[in-house]
């Protein structure tokens, strides 16, 4: 068993000076503090890859830099699902007794540390080197392609898309470390200038600077400490040539995360869902089966995702509205969704409080994917 | 049309699973007996994102393709495709171009 028993979470945006390992310690020292642990008690780091320093050894470099000297360290890399990644291997690390306590961290400044065009060119070696990357083709494009499929697939156009980014945008506006703090309507997400068609700005997340980080332990330190339940992985393929788009993985992962934690998806009360475009949420939503085929837009309007609706969703305005700084980015919905389910979200707590939560990223292009489960306690 | 710019499919000569992209292993039943054949470069449009044109690149677009022989890939086309369409591989700058089937 294990839980989450510390979470740090900074504020992201474009906010220049600190380095990526600046980011990481600023997170992982709130997350330390918030479990009450020292860094003489931390003995497993796991830290994430960073493409502004592009280190290959990102937890020695941390573990150093915190006075750690842990009994097991590892860096991680598989893309946006590398934050939840890294806390799965904790909790299996700490299941086997490798170690007690594991920190994990993630933290770049991936929209100061580097130039658009250079963080563009490293994302879209996601692709086939030999016959992906020279086409020119990049990571909104990849993504594009996806929106392209499936809005041909169901008869909609790009409207049906645009509710998401509306939503994480209203959610963004209760959460002080949000990267965007102006309200947007449906026409202005139609209205934005395209990217890669039929992908337009505010169907993007944006590049931010920020980190975040968890302490998972083998026993809960208080009330406070969020069981992880279920863990499940999907990694089908990596790339879009290869992709199946009836069966990205996510599927395949919640499914395991479900069946590991003995919980249904209706018993799910709070989501934190990858969503580094409209299309890439939209596609996750259908494919676990939160919404229908084709339905996950109009369910937004509905009101299902909403801080009262059925399955409360992102609310601390997701990758789309909070910010994307990489590793971090993905790493934002679960220390949203544990600190919902601490019952600390003062105003964005929702109205029936929550008691079991489901968090899911993926990284390259649907190519990995990791779903967790989480409760509070009883 | 230069050898080097032809789309090659790989099947497996014990399933008869074919796809796009070298691999070593067959990704339906694991065997070693994975060949390589040229395609024809005739498909349907699965789909199709269009890029602005900059100050350094003219408008651009890129595209899944759908391949009669089973396959699926990623390449540039004409920015005029649609999902659905019929299309035809042509070879710019070395690269499989696809346009719209005559």
């Amino acid at each position: 068993m294990a839980w989450i028993s510390g979470i740090g979470l900074t504020p992201y945006g474009k906010q220049p000076g600190p380095g990526a390992v600046d980011w990481q310690s600023l997170a992982a020292r709130a997350a330390m503090h918030d479990a009450g642990l020292g860094s003489s008690v931390i003995d497993g780091v796991l830290a994430g890859y960073a493409t502004t320093i592009g280190h290959i050894m990102p937890s020695d470099l941390l573990a150093e830099r915190l006075g750690i000297r842990p009994r097991v360290a590892s860096g991680m890399s598989v893309g946006g699902a590398t934050g939840l990644s890294m806390v799965a291997q904790a909790a299996r690390t700490v299941d086997t007794g490798a170690a007690d306590h594991v920190l994990v961290a993630g933290g770049e400044d991936r929209a100061s540390g580097q130039s658009t065009e250079t963080s563009t060119r490293t994302l879209a070696q996601v692709g086939h080197a030999a016959y992906e990357v020279p086409t020119g083709c990049t990571v909104p494009g990849y993504y594009a392609l996806l929106a392209s499929e499936y809005l041909h697939k169901h008869g909609l156009d790009r409207e049906a898309l645009a509710p998401f980014a509306v939503h994480m945008r209203t959610n963004a506006l209760r959460h002080p470390g949000a990267q965007f703090s102006k309200p947007i309507t449906i026409d202005d997400v139609l209205a934005a200038r395209p990217i890669a068609e039929p992908l337009h700005l505010l169907d993007c997340c944006p590049t931010s600077d920020g980190g975040a980080a968890f302490v998972v332990t083998a026993q809960p330190r208080d009330k406070r400490s969020i069981r992880i339940s279920g863990i499940g992985e999907g990694h089908m393929h990596q790339h879009i040539s290869e992709a199946d788009s009836d069966n990205f993985g996510a599927r395949i992962a919640a499914e395991r995360a479900f069946e590991s934690s003995g919980r249904r998806r209706d018993e799910i009360d709070i989501l934190g869902v990858y969503d580094s475009f409209t299309i890439t949420i939209a596609l996750l939503l259908e494919e676990i089966g939160f919404s229908a085929a084709g339905r996950s837009g109009a369910d937004v309007l509905d009101g299902r995702y909403a801080a009262d609706g059925e399955f409360p969703l992102n609310l601390h305005g997701g990758l789309l509205s909070y910010g994307h700084c990489g590793v971090a980015g993905g790493m934002a919905h679960l220390a949203e969704v544990v600190t919902q389910l601490r019952g600390e979200a003062g105003d964005r707590a929702i109205a029936r409080q929550p008691s079991t939560g489901f968090v899911h990223a993926d990284g390259g292009v649907m190519s990995a994917h990791v779903s967790l489960v989480v409760e509070a306690a009883a | 049309m230069s050898e080097e710019a032809m789309i090659v499919v790989r099947a497996c000569a014990d399933c008869g699973a074919v796809w796009y992209l070298p691999r070593d292993l067959c990704p339906g039943c694991g065997s070693e007996t994975v060949t390589a054949r040229p395609s024809e470069g005739v498909g349907t449009c699965a789909a199709v994102t269009r890029y602005a044109a900059t100050e350094d690149q003219p408008r651009r677009a890129f595209c899944l393709i759908d391949l009669d022989e089973g396959a699926r890939m990623m390449a540039r086309c004409e920015p005029s495709l649609n999902p659905g369409d019929r299309v035809t591989a042509t070879y710019v700058d070395g690269m499989p171009h696809f346009i719209g089937s005559r």
